[in-house]
């Protein structure tokens, strides 16, 4: 028999109707809570990428190494932190917002937008020398050049065969190149002297030798990796946000695999066959050997050398999309500093020489230099282009130049990085 | 024949009217707080508009189409339309606001693009 007491009975029916009520709201709360997580990381999302783009058009804001709070709509709601790093000859920038229970990240690559000013073939500064083509010499796009001139010449038996000899506009060059950005050649310069700055992370070299693949994320701290010897990278996979830094040398052979990592040397060589995408910075000789794939955005640069023979050489065959930079501290007329192009090989990107270039192959971009040099079997000639190319209009329309100049109007980005 | 040992305890009318009036109240409350979350949140309706503006935005980058305009569709109407951003010439708000129906604003889209 069931006893009275109604009141009991309320209270457990009560109870039960308020856990079942309970759980349906903890049901429609939480699915609202989903959507309004997976819409707020959207937004947050949409934020960075318009901190991004404003960090790229804006070249004041998000100083080097300064985190800056941008507030986007001024209205207090959407706000991204985005703080800027130099990477070599390059810019990354990282921006971050935060939302309720969301959180979001970024981190981009940026370069210089070519496209913005100067649509420059051939900047060869006036020393007074006038620039001689011969044979299938093509020039496309704008030239400064010394007040002397362009003129045809007749050497080794060939003559100038094309029917211009420049296609764009010609201006007078000074007589001196573009000034270089030397904050981005002090901070390169710096690790050459093992300088390391605090927020990195310096480990032996014993850690590559142990190991086949090394991967760094640019979320993490750079691991900088030192050694007092030559170091010969052979089978390993280097990947993401490292230097390597040798007091000797440093070989890269056609085995290893790289992707974004920095390498600083007094002398670096790429051997035969090698693919990959790395920035070299040595501060004595950089060579590449034939058939070398460097991809986007490669940087083969000697800063500020002290070298009277300081050298980039690229061999035959070699396709480079990047840039070439070399310049020298303290020039003198005994210098014989020189970036070398043989036959057969492409640079895409622009080649910054503040010594002398000699150009056999194809540059798909802009040379800046302060004189040519042309070796045949029977001479030497200076300022003489025999069966080169140097064509601005072959250049992407998306690629970014690396921060070599002194004037960044706009920066553009290179890709994302992880 | 059964014979009763102990007495019922009935209940009384008072407290019969008081775990009456508990029940009511409880679920009374519980079902206006269902009502009026589910109500307020009408997520899909606002995912279905966040969908909706997040693929005009795309269209709008892609085909550099940077008109202002109003589409309708069966539960939404999308307004898009550009605004100035801080005297920047290259650079724009694009503002992409979904109205319910009824006139409600559902959600917003805003995002800074290159203007060309």
């Amino acid at each position: 028999m069931v006893k009275a007491g109604a009141l009991y009975y309320a209270i457990f029916i009560s109870f039960l109707v308020a856990l079942l009520g309970g759980f349906f709201i903890m049901n429609v709360w939480m699915h609202h809570a989903h959507t309004l997580i997976i819409l707020n990381g959207k937004r947050l999302e949409r934020n960075i990428q318009s901190a991004l783009l404003l960090t790229q058009e804006s070249s004041g804001l998000a100083l080097e190494n300064k985190s800056d709070d941008v507030d986007l709509f001024n209205d207090g709601n959407d706000i991204v932190s985005v703080v800027r790093k130099q990477w070599g000859g390059y810019s990354l920038v990282k921006a971050e917002a935060e939302g309720k229970f969301t959180y979001r990240s970024a981190i981009g690559l940026y370069g210089k937008d070519i496209f913005e000013n100067e649509k420059t073939a051939l900047y060869l500064s006036d020393k007074g020398q006038y620039l001689s083509l011969t044979g299938r010499t093509v020039i496309k796009g704008d030239c400064f050049l010394p007040k002397s001139g362009l003129r045809k010449a007749y050497i080794e038996g060939n003559s100038f065969t094309g029917s211009k000899m420049t296609e764009g506009r010609i201006s007078d060059s000074k007589p001196h190149l573009p000034a270089e950005n030397h904050n981005t050649i002090a901070s390169n310069i710096a690790y050459f002297t093992g300088q390391v700055s605090p927020g990195d992370t310096l480990v032996d070299i014993s850690l590559l030798l142990r190991s086949d693949t090394v991967r760094q994320s640019f979320y993490r701290k750079t691991l900088i990796m030192f050694s007092k010897q030559w170091v010969t990278l052979t089978g390993k996979v280097l990947q993401g946000n490292i230097r390597i830094i040798s007091s000797k040398g440093v070989t890269i052979s056609k085995s290893a695999q790289t992707d974004n990592i920095i390498i600083y040397a007094p002398k670096i060589e790429v051997e035969k066959g090698f693919t990959g995408n790395l920035q070299l910075f040595a501060s004595d000789t950089i060579i590449i050997n034939a058939g070398v794939t460097l991809l986007f955005p490669s940087l083969l640069a000697i800063p500020d050398t002290r070298n009277p023979k300081a050298l980039i050489s690229i061999g035959k065959n070699c396709n480079i999309i990047g840039d070439l930079f070399l310049t020298i501290k303290d020039e003198t007329k005994n210098s014989m500093s020189e970036c070398l192009l043989n036959t057969g090989s492409v640079i895409t990107g622009r080649v910054y020489c503040g010594g002398r270039v000699e150009l056999k192959g194809t540059v798909n971009g802009t040379i800046y230099t302060n004189r040519f040099i042309l070796r045949t079997p029977g001479s030497i000639y200076e300022n003489h282009l025999l069966d080169a190319t140097i064509n601005f209009n072959a250049l992407p329309e998306y690629y970014s130049g690396s921060l070599i100049d002194e004037s960044v109007v706009r920066y553009k980005m290179v890709k994302w990085l992880r | 024949m059964v014979t009763l040992k102990a007495k019922l305890q009935a209940s009384t009318l008072v407290e019969t009217i008081v775990a009456m009036v508990i029940i009511m109240i409880c679920s009374g409350i519980g079902l206006c707080l269902f009502s009026n979350l589910s109500r307020d949140v009408n997520d899909e309706l606002r995912i279905e508009a966040e969908i909706r503006i997040n693929s005009f935005a795309g269209e709008t980058k892609l085909k550099n189409d940077f008109t202002d305009i109003t589409i309708e569709s069966p539960n939404l109407r999308i307004q898009r339309y550009f605004q100035d951003y801080r005297n920047m010439k290259r650079i724009k708000v694009m503002l992409i606001d979904a109205y319910s129906l009824s006139g409600r604003k559902v959600c917003t889209y805003r995002e800074l693009i290159i203007f060309r």
